[in-house]
């Protein structure tokens, strides 16, 4: 192993894993591929984890920064300019090793790298680019790696490190103009999207030149799709664009202008660089990452932004980052309760809905009601509210509207289906397909037979439901630290019916 | 009580197929027939039944697949190979009983979801495929002195096959050995030839049990990783547990002490 002088490898990684582990993503999935005399590593679609860290989040894979140097003063940032944190920067080869060493003995899928920004944004990009170069030319390294676009580095460098990279993610760090101004001052809307939409095309035009090379559509794109709902619909209001700051529209009214500099910007470097087409651009798709808890956005305006995200740049994945307060700072809110941990939870279940069950986000919130209950998940909020489309009879339900049954995820609904071409079935059997009964109890018949008395009453279900729900214990306690009481539930707030 | 005439075989392919076989061509109706495999517990015996030890027979055992995949589908007979290799102790009977109904449902047998047995096996299946997931992440390989990698495990099902078809995929240039400590089993790779697995003799197990664990540059590392990549504000021991079992644990470098 080659030592850089100074730190040891040992206290890098340290430092190095240490300023990258509040990155959320850490999945490697999205890409198939099958392993090659001569190199090192395969992909599996569905992604692997190998261990799972103190906090119980999944480790799939290296997740480190290049260097945690960094000039932009990020204001929620651990690695901010202005802190006083001891800095470290790997070598391209370092990382060579670190990954493959790591790789041999199983501990990892592949690498993450992200990284401060040292000197410039193309400085870094270019370190960046160098490492992932060299280790797939190299060391013939064939498994996964996920890579950062540093926001403000040249575009050649993005077009680079995709024909290199298995996912590219930009963070969107911030969900509004407003919200990066005060806590990113460094960063900008533009220098965020940019290179997201030139990820965007780079992945587009890959998938029509090489054909499909990993799952670069996401679940979001074939749910759309196979619910027959539209995909990319018409563009945003034109009124709504001068309302200025507001999340949803802001990336609408940015869209034509940097879809433009995307393509034009494409069209100019495809002569210019030279790509190995053996994988792809980006192929396992794109993904970003929002801080939760930060700046005062609603629920409703980040669920709205990921439903934007999906829809315009075909992300493949949004991840939502509850905020942890490492820096004291005015612009910062207090968390006496912790990181919004329910807050984040309500988040991914909605994101959820949006990928696999074929919600919009106008159906979980409104601008009226733009926060998510505290105590039922967002399905259940959204079924107590729609009592008149049920019951459903799971016997003859089509796909979609089993998937709208509180309890009955996309597993369950597919064996449902499956399952009733060979006849009908009893609840025993409906439980052991997966179905959730203490929720879907209330909303379901079974061969025209209901579990118990089936009392389509609003009140009456939130508060069964109620009774039923529990949390996971780490959540319990975010819940009573957070000033949501019975009395905002929808049963008690909602006219009576 | 009904008389009950019990097929008990081997804890092998050729053990529980032929145990099948035997089973359908025998006199009795289904209902009085049933299918045990052995294990190394002592099992109480039932009063009114009579046992027969079935003995495997390569040829029986082929039929039966070959039946399957004909007449029922492949999906239904790679659903009872797994099941044949899955750890339940009740998967000669859950066999014997979903082909039962197989035979007669056909091709959609698979997923008829709403028969109790097909549910049974989907169970045992599912733990098998679950297992092997997992393992293939949280398979640890320790490097030996010689540059062979070595792993250990003792799983509840028997996957080494799955485990041995993913490595020798993705390591094809490293040679490697995978040993199941539980079935003392062992899997073997080496560049450029095809995998085998083989069973050990009690010398062998016992240099493999001992000769075993590798502290190096790397695993020291791993460690340090592991333990900087969590949140601390986020310390969340029941999470943790549930997403990495317990079970799994002695195994794997970065919880292993010294």
């Amino acid at each position: 192993m080659v030592l850089e002088e100074g730190l040891s490898i040992e206290k890098k990684l340290e430092i190095l894993s240490d300023a990258a582990k509040y990155d959320v993503a850490c999945t490697s999935s999205g890409m198939q591929r099958e392993g090659k005399a001569g190199e090192l590593g395969n992909s599996v679609a569905a992604g692997i984890c190998h261990s799972f860290s103190a906090d119980g989040r999944c480790i799939s894979l290296l997740k480190v920064l290049f260097t945690n140097e960094c000039i932009f003063d990020c204001k929620y940032c651990i690695n901010r300019s202005s802190n006083d944190v001891p800095r470290a920067s790997f070598t391209p080869k370092e990382l060579c090793e670190l990954t493959i060493g790591f790789y041999k003995r199983n501990y990892i899928e592949g690498l993450f790298l992200s990284s401060g920004i040292l000197h410039t944004p193309d400085y870094t990009m270019e370190l960046i680019c160098q490492t992932l170069r060299m280790l797939r030319e190299e060391y013939h390294f064939r498994g996964y790696i996920h890579c950062k676009a540093i926001p403000g580095a040249n575009p050649l460098l993005v077009e680079y490190a995709g024909w290199y990279a298995d996912r590219m993610s930009v963070n969107l760090e911030l969900p509004t103009n407003e919200g990066l101004r005060q806590l990113a001052p460094h960063k900008s809307r533009k220098s965020i999207l940019t290179p997201m939409r030139q990820i965007q095309a780079g992945i587009a035009e890959s998938r029509q030149l090489l054909g499909f090379k990993g799952g670069n559509y996401g679940a979001f794109h074939f749910t759309r799709q196979a619910a027959g709902l539209p995909y990319r619909p018409e563009p945003a209001i034109p009124e709504k664009r001068k309302e200025g700051n507001h999340a949803i529209v802001g990336i609408d009214s940015e869209t034509t202008s940097v879809e433009r500099t995307g393509r034009e910007l494409r069209l100019s470097l495809l002569e210019s660089v030279g790509r190995p087409t053996g994988r792809g651009f980006a192929a396992a798709g794109q993904s970003t990452q929002m801080i939760i808890g930060a700046t005062p956005e609603t629920d409703y305006q980040l669920v709205s932004v990921a439903e934007a995200l999906y829809q315009k740049f075909e992300l493949k994945r949004v991840f939502y980052s509850a905020f942890v307060k490492v820096n004291e700072d005015a612009m910062l809110p207090d968390l006496p309760g912790g990181p919004p941990l329910l807050r984040e939870h309500r988040l991914y279940q909605a994101d959820w809905l949006l990928r696999y069950y074929g919600f919009a986000a106008g159906e979980l919130l409104t601008e009226k009601r733009p926060n998510f209950n505290a105590v039922l998940d967002p399905k259940c909020d959204w079924a107590v509210h729609h009592m008149e489309l049920f019951p459903v009879e799971v016997l003859q339900a089509d796909y979609f509207l089993l998937l709208r049954v509180p309890g009955i995820g996309p597993k369950s609904a597919k064996r449902i289906v499956e399952a009733r071409r060979s006849g009908s079935f009893s609840f025993e059997a409906l439980k052991k397909m997966g179905v959730v009964l203490k929720r879907a109890q209330y909303f379901i018949t079974c061969g025209g037979k209901t579990l118990g008395h089936l009392h389509l009453d609003e009140t009456y279900v939130t508060q069964s439901l109620m009774l039923n729900e529990k949390l996971p214990k780490n959540l319990q306690d975010a819940l009573y630290g957070r000033q949501m009481s019975l009395f905002e539930l929808p049963a008690f707030t909602a006219e009576a019916g | 009580m009904e008389k009950k005439y019990i097929y008990r075989c081997e804890d092998s392919v050729e053990g529980i197929l032929t145990g099948i076989y035997d089973a359908w061509a025998s006199v009795h109706r289904h209902e009085e027939n049933r299918i045990e495999v052995c294990r190394d517990e002592w099992e109480v015996p039932l009063l009114f039944a009579e046992y027969t030890d079935v003995v495997p027979d390569a040829e029986k055992s082929e039929k039966v697949q070959r039946s399957v995949r004909l007449r029922v589908s492949e999906e239904a007979y790679e659903m009872m190979m797994k099941a044949v290799l899955s750890g339940d102790p009740e998967k000669g009977e859950v066999i014997y009983r979903f082909l039962i109904y197989a035979f007669r449902e056909g091709a959609r047998a698979g997923r008829s979801y709403g028969n109790p047995w097909v549910m049974r096996l989907f169970e045992i299946v599912r733990n098998f495929d679950n297992e092997s997931h997992h393992l293939k992440g949280f398979l640890r390989f320790d490097e030996q002195e010689n540059g062979l990698l070595l792993a250990r495990y003792a799983p509840k099902n028997n996957i080494l096959g799955d485990l041995m078809e993913h490595f020798s995929d993705r390591m094809n240039g490293e040679s490697f050995m995978i040993f199941d400590e539980k079935r003392r089993i062992a899997g073997v790779y080496r560049p450029g030839t095809v995998w085998f697995v083989y069973r050990l003799n009690e010398e062998e197990y016992r240099a493999f049990s001992e000769a075993y664990t590798q502290e190096d540059t790397y695993s020291a590392l791993w460690k340090i990783f592991h333990r900087k990549i969590a949140i601390a504000e986020r310390e969340n021991a029941s999470l943790q547990r549930n997403n990495l079992p317990l079970r799994f644990r002695p195994y794997m470098t970065e919880f292993r002490t010294s």
